[in-house]
């Protein structure tokens, strides 16, 4: 079964470039173009850093290391499994039909059934980033790198599921959920050191981008075995209720007439 | 003349109601200003701790600015680009208004909703965060006149990116580009106070500099010379952008095909 749905992964993919390369030009242009707009967003704080020297402990290796992990996660999120975000459409137009009648696992159907090329640039970026940081020397941390930002993934995947999935309890509920990803975005985005008091509870709960920032930036710079267990433990508490959520929220979702041929 | 204006007038009054009847898009988009807003004052409450620089309340005004232009931005360039590329602007050739003017006309009155809301609820966030205000009162409708005016070329910029899509193959990651040169270059998240000398040197000879930095400056540095210098390079760069809108529209309006179906 899961030799089976990585193979349906991997001829997903192929499709996916064959069809982002009908036109190679705009494949690169929008690849460049996403590595553009990270690295201009990175120098922003670079700005500020060089201004400040740190924030709350905080330096730009810091900075690099969060920014790296938490761009090579997204583009992993973005590239292969950005179907979560297309889920209220599906519903909306029926066209979710087409996955959940297949024999195959739904939900695995709906999470690859989008991609975008451009968010390689995310990728890219990660790489970049973490060769920024200085810490690409010790294999070790390169190793550690590599899972954290497959860790970071699945929180993205997970995070935009449930939000996803309330359109199956309510309509026109789409776009709120929209916002309260971009929410998390943005706190993902932020220094971690800056948030203290009752902001960090909001960080660690109602809008947990701290596992995404603060985390894996940590155990990078600093390994406790604590820090990875609680990391761990959140991303598998967040992707069980996910996709808990997701089936049970099929359960009320009401066939169409749409015929479709897939 | 008056027909004209009052006809897409109508358009931009429908896009305003149904904007502000959208209850649950509204939250969301307080939400993601409140937050903006709750973690950009953390982070200039630590900078400003750690430098011994009370710098913090100037900059919060100052952010709820910025972000109004940045958030109050209706898609646009998408629509444009859909527009384009689907062929849908087709339908509205033949029909008694153009094209253009009555897609801004819908995307100014949605600008003006976001724009009310935002400025109306950040507005009274602001001063329970930082409570007080950089400005004097007498100069506020001065200071929201020119944020208007520097959400319209925002707009103007947009358009400019949705035009593009009779270049491009998709305008999508242009106009994010576009916007964050707009944090950058104009200072929108980061006043340019605080970048190196050498990038202010190259960022005045951007418009981000001209309608973020030179209007949004007006809210902590107020002066009359402050003011004309900001609306001359905001006259100058909204002049440039129309230019460049108009000439890509009549090269569309050439472009555009016709088949029967």
């Amino acid at each position: 079964m899961a030799v089976s749905n990585l193979n349906l992964f991997w001829s997903i993919q192929r499709n996916n470039f064959k069809s982002a390369f009908a036109s190679k030009s705009d494949a690169f242009m929008n690849f460049f173009l996403m590595l553009l707009n990270n690295l201009l967003f990175v120098f922003m704080w670079w700005a500020l850093l060089e201004n400040r020297g740190s924030i709350n402990g905080w330096t730009m290796q810091h900075l690099y290391l969060m920014h790296g992990i938490n761009n090579f996660g997204f583009g992993i999120y973005a590239v292969f499994f950005r179907g979560c975000e297309a889920i209220p459409q599906y519903i909306e137009n029926g066209s979710l039909e087409n996955y959940i009648t297949s024999p195959r696992n739904s939900l695995f159907l709906v999470l690859t059934s989008e991609s975008t090329f451009a968010n390689w640039g995310d990728i890219a970026t990660g790489i970049i980033l973490f060769i920024c940081s200085g810490y690409y020397t010790d294999l070790q941390n390169i190793f550690t790198f590599l899972v954290l930002t497959m860790i970071v993934s699945v929180i993205f995947v997970a995070f935009r599921l449930a939000l996803s999935t309330l359109s199956f309890y309510k309509n026109d509920i789409d776009r709120f959920g929209h916002n309260i990803f971009m929410s998390f975005l943005i706190f993902s985005s932020q220094p971690a050191s800056v948030f203290g008091g009752w902001y960090k509870v909001i960080y660690l709960t109602i809008i947990p981008a701290g596992f995404i920032s603060l985390f894996p930036v940590e155990i990078i710079t600093d390994f406790k075995w604590v820090n990875l267990a609680i990391l761990l433990s959140f991303t598998t508490a967040l992707s069980s209720f996910a996709i808990w959520f997701f089936y049970r929220g099929l359960k009320r979702y009401s066939s169409g007439n749409k015929f479709g041929v897939r | 003349m008056f027909n004209t204006v009052s006809k897409y007038f109508s358009f931009a009054k429908i896009s305003f109601r149904e904007k502000s009847s959208n209850l649950t898009l509204i939250m969301g988009m307080l939400v993601i200003l409140s937050l903006l807003l709750l973690t950009y004052n953390q982070l200039w409450v630590v900078v400003g701790k750690e430098s011994n620089n009370a710098i913090n309340h100037s900059f919060i005004w100052y952010l709820l600015l910025a972000e109004t232009i940045i958030l109050s931005a209706p898609r646009v360039d998408r629509i444009f680009d859909e527009d384009i590329r689907s062929g849908n602007m087709a339908y509205f050739i033949n029909k008694p208004v153009s094209f253009f003017f009555m897609r801004f006309s819908e995307a100014v009155g949605e600008m003006t909703s976001s724009f009310i809301t935002f400025i109306s609820f950040g507005g009274v966030l602001t001063l329970a965060i930082t409570h007080q205000v950089p400005f004097e009162w007498k100069h506020l409708p001065i200071i929201l006149a020119m944020c208007y005016f520097s959400c319209l070329i925002n707009l103007f910029l947009k358009c400019a990116c949705g035009m593009s899509a009779i270049w491009f193959s998709s305008t999508r990651y242009l106009n994010m580009v576009v916007d964050r040169l707009g944090f950058v270059f104009g200072g929108a998240i980061i006043p340019l106070s605080i970048y190196p000398e050498w990038f202010v040197n190259i960022a005045q000879y951007t418009p981000f500099y001209s309608f973020y930095y030179l209007s949004l400056r007006l809210v902590y540095e107020f002066s009359w010379e402050n003011l004309l210098q900001a609306i001359t390079l905001n006259i100058f760069w909204s002049s440039l952008l129309c230019a460049f809108i108009f000439a890509a529209y009549r090269k569309l309006g050439k472009r555009t095909q016709i088949y029967g179906g």
